[in-house]
């Protein structure tokens, strides 16, 4: 299920809510498992029991892992079974199909069909397979088993309990990577107050806002950008279609996790912030502190810092960055596009830990700010272009292949997206925040009572908006 | 206490529309079980899915739910409207293809397949080289967006309706043009289309019966010679139902007729099944029904035929037209000049006018009456290169 459809909004949500409410403290996370497991199976009716399996299996190996407490050899086999089970699993559900691509491409022959592989005698069509969020729960799933065996948590006992953590139906498609380690304490003991159900609506208020009255909207302009000619598209035009996406996916994504966080709220839940204005950065590096904070700390505490971080040398440093920066390509999906948008990240932060950032420090803020978004901009081609070569020739437009600067096109562009584009612009920034608390300081009560009407207001017009997406005229127009 | 109430409301608010909703969203899915008609969307609402055990796990149930959901969530069309006007705010001149300017919707006509068109074109020409003894004309009536293009916001990248007019009559050099876009034009302060749909108007439709006159050579009836009848003030045609835009006021169906009495005529409409005869060109049913246009002459039908009793000075014979629905409206202006007029709509017609018993003998004149968008878009005209 999607949070931004009218059935999980009027009917998922207040029901699942309402039964959680009255249901009492004991019973909660039972709810939670059910509520999620309509939740995902909604969407995957199948590979629900993949999910179930792997939580089953991490569940035992924490079991496991705790009676043998102090002995590290059985502690190392249950972390080893359950890396390589949740491993597994992304590697012949997502990568399966890619990596047999390029074995064939190798070897110039269809060694692999790709049409017609199998897993343990199951037939499966890898391209088009992707359980949903698969890549988000084994990570949360890991989190599990390797904070337990660093002895950074405690063992979950309770079944319910644990399989609640996964299943936590607001950030089990697209995160935030929620860590037990996060959530541990809160699992066994959380409670709901005003504050915070009222924090979560207006969060999770915000966070629709931004995916349906924000991405939603710029998205059509890089939909329709993306699918023209590349060879007559204007320089123009080019930097406003991909300008487009990159406040599309920052919309979109941090819209979901704002979504997510506010719903957790509502059910007693702190997660963590997934972005922190990230467009806002003066670095490469910063922009990856600020944007998708979780993932990144993923890496980092469980990929990064294990094999040394940045104690072990300059050498190993920049050897530990480079394996980073290729899963994190990697994770985001099998092609080869993701691959260089990682290593292109890899590389210029390494540059920065090198000599850049402090070159970077000394540049006027706005300089440093230009540079950052130039790559960023540019890494956004390639991630949401279909291969290699259509990134190229994208890239190509946008410096003039098309030898015009600027068309009829791009005005009518600029000028019906205008608006979009500076309601875009302003909402990626700290100013909205900045001026509520301003007005704040000023009058706490307008605020407070104004706040009502914008939140309420934007909640009818995303209802507005959600509604007619599904509003399909059949309409038979030239009879 | 007081430092809460603003929350306590925003929850309240909340929860109040959380539960409002879906609840009589419920109610509503309750009591209209089975087929339910959108007369707006013009399709039948999705029907509850079939809960199976086969329709879940292919992943059929779910989608098929949502839909069913949400074809019946509560104010259905008035969260659409309240979109689209607030879309309006933000500037947007163009909603799901349409055009709102000047207190009119137009249909947006963006691109065509030129190809397509040029076979259109070829198959007209040479089905006329094919029948010399037949005087063959040809009239293409540009839409609302050729005659306001200029209150359409600039570089929106719409085609220009005259040059392609232009270009289609010099394409097809053996069929005689009519021009009506230089009388249409010449009227443009005039109701000449309908605010909230995609055809023309009764007077449209008569400034082109005029200038056809000229080039078919008939004697045309002056306006002042017809009284209009306002046969329904509440229309909502096509493109309302695309943006539910309910700020445009409702357009008004006028029905034309000799003040000296129109003469009685036959109507016989061949469905594709079966043949059933009229004594009117008004089909009035339609007047209570969303589909008010399709009062002229009914919806779109294979072959139509009218009889009228004119005297024989005013008779200029029999008369052919093949045409798509602006010729609705044409029609009974031309049955005051023609005494057998036959209807034919091509997209209906699978094999031979003989099949469909029209014979080319029986007709003095062919008349191709379309509009710019269906002619761009028809893919039926070049059947008539094996005709």
């Amino acid at each position: 299920m999607v949070f931004s459809t009218p059935v999980f909004l009027f009917l998922f949500l207040p029901l699942t809510l309402l039964i959680y409410y009255v249901t009492p403290k004991k019973g909660q996370n039972l709810i939670i498992l059910l509520s999620g497991l309509l939740f995902y199976s909604w969407g995957e009716p199948i590979y629900v029991v993949v999910m179930l399996i792997s939580t089953m299996i991490d569940y035992f190996a924490g079991l496991i892992m705790n009676k043998f407490e102090g002995r590290k050899a059985p502690r190392t086999i249950c972390l080893i079974v359950s890396l390589v089970m949740n491993l597994g699993l992304l590697g012949v559900f997502k990568y399966s199909g890619f990596i047999a691509e390029n074995i064939n491409a190798i070897a110039g022959q269809q060694l692999i069909d790709i049409n017609n592989m199998n897993f343990f005698g199951i037939e499966f069509l890898p391209m088009n397979m992707l359980p949903i969020g698969i890549s988000f729960f084994t990570f949360q799933s890991m989190s599990y088993t390797i904070d337990l065996y660093m002895g950074n948590v405690k063992v979950q006992k309770n079944p319910i309990s644990f399989a609640a953590f996964v299943t936590l139906f607001p950030q089990i498609v697209a995160g935030p990577i929620v860590r037990y380690d996060d959530i541990a304490r809160e699992l066994d003991d959380r409670t709901i107050n005003l504050d915070l159900i009222y924090e979560g609506i207006v969060k999770f208020i915000i966070g629709l806002a931004k995916k349906v009255l924000i991405a939603n909207s710029i998205g059509s302009l890089w939909t329709t950008v993306k699918a023209m000619e590349m060879g007559s598209v204007s320089v123009l035009t080019s930097w406003l279609g991909i300008l487009a996406f990159t406040f599309q996916i920052y919309f979109d994504f941090s819209g979901y996790s704002d979504m997510a966080v506010g719903l957790g709220k509502m059910m007693g839940f702190n997660f963590p912030q997934n972005f922190n204005y990230p467009y806002l950065s003066k670095s490469i590096s910063e922009f990856w502190r600020r944007w998708h904070i979780t993932l990144g700390s993923w890496f980092k505490s469980y990929v990064y810092f294990p094999l040394g971080g940045s104690r072990k040398g300059t050498g190993r440093t920049v050897f530990n960055l480079a394996v980073v920066w290729f899963l994190t390509g990697v994770w985001h999906g099998a092609s080869w596009n993701f691959i260089l948008w990682g290593s292109l990240y890899g590389v210029i932060i390494i540059l920065e830990k090198l000599f850049l950032g402090k070159i970077l420090e000394k540049l006027p803020t706005a300089v440093s700010m230009i540079y950052t978004m130039f790559f960023v901009i540019l890494g956004w081609v390639l991630f949401d272009t279909a291969d290699l070569g259509a990134a190229g020739s994208y890239i190509g437009a946008m410096f003039g292949s098309s030898g015009i600067l600027a068309d009829s096109t791009s005005f009518y562009y600029l000028a019906t997206y205008g608006i979009t584009f500076i309601i875009c612009i302003i909402g990626c920034t700290d100013i909205p925040k900045k001026a509520v608390e301003f007005i704040r300081t000023k009058s706490a009560v307008v605020v407070n009572y104004a706040g009502i009407i914008v939140t309420m207001g934007i909640f009818i017009l995303c209802t507005a908006y959600l509604v007619d997406q599904t509003y399909n005229p059949f309409l038979y127009f030239n009879f | 206490m007081k430092k809460n109430t603003h929350k306590i409301i925003t929850i309240a608010l909340f929860s109040l529309m959380s539960l409002v909703i879906p609840v009589i969203t419920l109610i509503n899915c309750f009591v209209n079980q089975g087929k339910v008609f959108s007369e707006n969307e013009n399709r039948y609402l999705q029907d509850f899915p079939e809960l199976s055990f086969d329709n879940i796990i292919d992943k059929e149930f779910t989608p098929d739910f949502e839909e069913y959901f949400s074809d019946r969530i509560f104010l259905r069309e008035q969260w659409i409207g309240l979109k689209n006007n607030f879309d309006k705010l933000l500037g947007k001149t163009e909603i799901k293809g349409i055009f709102t300017a000047d207190g009119r919707m137009i249909e947006a006509w963006k691109s065509y397949d030129k190809e397509s068109v040029n076979k259109n074109l070829t198959a007209m020409n040479q089905f006329a080289e094919k029948h010399p003894d037949l005087k063959m004309y040809f009239m293409l009536a540009p839409t609302a967006q050729g005659i306001y293009e200029d209150t359409l916001p600039k570089n929106s990248g719409i085609e220009n309706q005259k040059a392609f007019i232009k270009n289609c009559y010099e394409n097809t050099p053996a069929i005689t043009n009519i021009d009506v876009f230089s009388d249409l034009n010449a009227a443009k302060n005039n109701y000449i289309y309908y605010r909230t749909d995609h055809h023309w108007t009764s007077l449209a439709a008569y400034y082109s019966y005029n200038a056809a006159s000229k080039i078919m050579k008939f004697n045309p009836y002056t306006l002042d010679n017809f009284s209009v009848e306002h046969a329904s003030n509440s229309f909502r045609g096509t493109l309302y139902s695309k943006t539910l835009d309910n700020g445009i006021t409702p357009d008004t169906i006028d029905y034309y007729s000799l003040a000296s009495g129109d003469p009685q005529v036959i109507v016989s409409v061949n469905n594709g099944i079966e043949t059933k005869e009229y004594g009117s060109m008004y089909f009035r049913d339609y007047l209570t029904k969303k589909d008010k246009y399709s009062s002229f002459l009914g919806a779109n039908v294979p072959v139509l035929n009218i009889k009228s009793s004119i005297s024989a000075e005013a008779d200029n014979g029999s008369l052919l037209v093949i045409k798509d629905s602006y010729a609705h409206s044409l029609v009974p202006f031309l049955s005051k000049n023609y005494s057998n007029i036959t209807v034919v709509d091509l997209r209906y017609i699978n094999g031979t006018f003989e099949d469909v018993g029209v014979n080319l003998e029986d007709y003095g004149s062919v008349l191709f009456m379309y509009n710019v968008i269906t002619f761009s878009q028809d893919l039926n005209l070049k059947k008539l290169s094996f005709m």
